[in-house]
């Protein structure tokens, strides 16, 4: 189930709010969360509902070993059970295939692909878990010896297949305690209404254009011949479009979770915060997947494996995994390292330098290397990603323009100059400086309630749809 | 600031409340769509293996938007605002103008029903 689609808001989403609202007791309103939540993962992945179960049971049983023999050689070895068991689960049914074509390639071997498929949402459930544990045994929660509240947190189904990764501090508190008041409702509906029209009315149909310039690998075999002889601009904007799309989609998908969950009375942190407004590559990370980014920051960065003199080996492993997380190819550790490598570099110069370059330097430097990486993200197949930094400087007998992709282009053309504009902070200061005054937060509430709806109405139409609704970040 | 909660909530609620009745008690679509060529898709036969292949829920969330009632309607608005996007141009094809050149293979090439006019 996808929360892009009319039968995950009109029934399943209905069901919920009507059930949940209409218990006055939080036990019984973590009862009904946790059976919508497991409906909601089984919806899509009947046999590996049992995997998010037992992910949750033997961390759990984790928790209560190192809470057990705290301080002692027991509480470790149990970390580092739940640790081995989590990564391992990710590796089995995400990076399996890879291993097994890389040595082949390598060897020259014929071992069958096991074929295994990827359970939604697996990334972030066990990432999320995972920082459970590891808060458990570094003491920074206390261990939830209630399996259900535990299993509340792992299921909860407004994060749970698509982010943002969730820490347990951030809502432990409010498992046992906590009120969806007026203003969780509204904002919440609000948060969640604007999410939906970010990836319906806008990243989807970007994702049709990026189809149209720069091929689409579902569609079999196609990207080759798009791709190859396409002229520089319908590179150059296929790749604007396809980091715009991703931007929308994914930042969509965390406003509708962040809605979500808002109205169930937890306060999740942002996941997004303009990136694309970012004066360098430090910044934008900062800014981009926040609870990722994080996540490696607090429990790769600065574990010592290296040794403190040894930073930037750590600084390049946190890179590599940012960008083998995101899926199992060459090209996702590519842009991992990409970006590592950037950082690396802006470390080297150092913080004050980097203050001060011009605004206008530094935001062009930060959007070309923000957007050639998105390039790295989209081609997963390195023939195409060759042929793409050849087309980007027209080694590939490409043309600077060609009439296709003007055409394409300018049938999106208020959509492609919307997306670029709304993407930066403009509403957020519009509404700053209305709600300085009486008259204009008076006009501001009522423009947001009529948007709101009128949102809503124009996503159910394209909704209709349903053979354009994409999701990238279902993939991991 | 609460009377704005209630306003934006009401406002939503009333497209929630509309759109679910619409669902509920709206005449299904079903049959041939001849815009799109195939047939509708149907409320699915359950059966264990379509089950747990997660195939029975996925046609069921695929059901239930396919034969949404007013579908036609619905279809001619998606048109509408699809062309608030851009600006429409009536050629795809191989204009050559200024020196542009389209390097892209032969039969990748689309031709307009006015190139065979002459």
């Amino acid at each position: 189930m996808v929360f892009s689609d009319l039968f995950f808001i009109f029934v399943f989403l209905a069901a919920c709010f009507v059930c949940y609202f209409a218990v006055p007791k939080i036990k019984v309103k973590n009862a009904v969360l946790i059976i919508f939540s497991l409906i909601f993962y089984a919806w899509g992945e009947p046999t590996y509902v049992v995997l998010l179960l037992l992910s949750a049971f033997v961390n759990y049983f984790a928790g209560l070993v190192i809470e057990e023999h705290r301080n002692t050689g027991k509480a470790k070895a149990a970390v580092t059970v739940a640790i081995v068991f989590n990564i391992g689960m990710l590796f089995v049914f995400k990076y399996t295939d890879f291993f097994i074509e890389n040595i082949n390639a390598l060897l020259k071997t014929s071992i069958p692909l096991t074929g295994v498929r990827l359970p939604i949402g697996i990334s972030f459930f066990t990432f999320q878990i995972m920082s459970y544990i590891i808060d458990c045994y570094w003491e920074k929660v206390d261990v939830q010896i209630n399996f259900f509240k535990l299993l509340l947190y792992v299921s909860l189904f407004p994060q749970l297949v698509a982010g943002p990764i969730v820490r347990y501090s951030t809502i432990e508190k409010e498992i046992d305690d906590r009120k969806t008041t007026l203003k969780d409702l509204s904002e919440g509906a609000t948060r969640f209404v604007v999410g939906l029209s970010k990836k319906v009315l806008v990243a989807n149909a970007l994702y049709s254009v990026v189809g149209e310039l720069l091929g689409s690998y579902e569609e079999t075999n196609f990207i080759g011949s798009k791709l190859v002889g396409q002229s520089l601009f319908g590179t150059v904007v296929g790749v604007i479009c396809f980091a715009l799309y991703v931007y929308y989609d994914f930042s969509g998908y965390s406003d509708m979770a962040i809605g979500l969950g808002r109205i169930f009375g937890f306060h999740f942190n942002e996941n997004f915060k303009h990136p694309f407004v970012s004066r360098n590559i430090s910044e934008f990370w900062q800014r981009w997947h926040i609870s990722l980014g994080t996540f490696f920051r607090d429990y790769l960065l600065y574990v010592p494996i290296f040794g403190k003199r040894r930073k930037y080996l750590s600084l390049f492993l946190v890179w590599f995994c940012t960008g083998f997380w995101h899926g199992a190819s060459w090209n996702f550790i590519i842009w991992g390292l990409y970006f590592g490598t950037f950082i690396f570099i802006e470390m080297l110069i150092g913080k004050k330098r980097m203050k001060k370059i011009p605004a206008v330097v530094s935001h062009i430097y930060s959007l070309l290397v923000i957007v050639i990486g998105f390039g790295i993200f989209y081609f997963e197949n390195l023939k195409d990603l060759g042929n793409f930094f050849k087309n980007l400087v027209c080694a590939n007998g490409n043309a600077l323009i060609d009439p296709f992709s003007k055409s394409t282009v300018l049938s999106s053309l208020f959509l492609i100059i919307f997306a670029a504009v709304a993407c930066t902070p403009i509403v957020p200061c519009i509404k700053k400086r209305l709600y300085a005054t009486s008259r204009g937060e008076a006009a501001a509430v009522c423009v947001t309630a009529v948007t709101n709806a009128a949102l809503l109405v124009l996503c159910v139409i394209m909704l209709t749809d349903s053979t354009n609704n994409p999701f990238l970040y279902f993939r991991f | 600031m609460k009377k704005f909660y209630i306003i934006n909530l009401v406002c939503i609620l009333l497209v929630f409340a509309a759109v679910i009745c619409l669902m509920s008690f709206g005449t299904r679509t079903y049959g041939f769509a001849d815009s799109e060529n195939r047939y509708i898709v149907k409320f699915p036969r359950f059966s264990t293996d379509a089950y747990f292949s997660g195939e029975y829920t996925a046609q069921i969330a695929d059901w239930y938007t396919d034969s949404i009632p007013y579908r036609a309607n619905f279809r001619s608005l998606i048109v509408d605002i699809k062309s608030l996007y851009g600006i429409k141009t009536d050629l795809i094809g191989t204009n050559i103008q200024d020196g542009a050149h389209d390097s892209r293979p032969e039969s990748d090439v689309e031709y307009s029903f006015d190139d065979y006019n002459g």
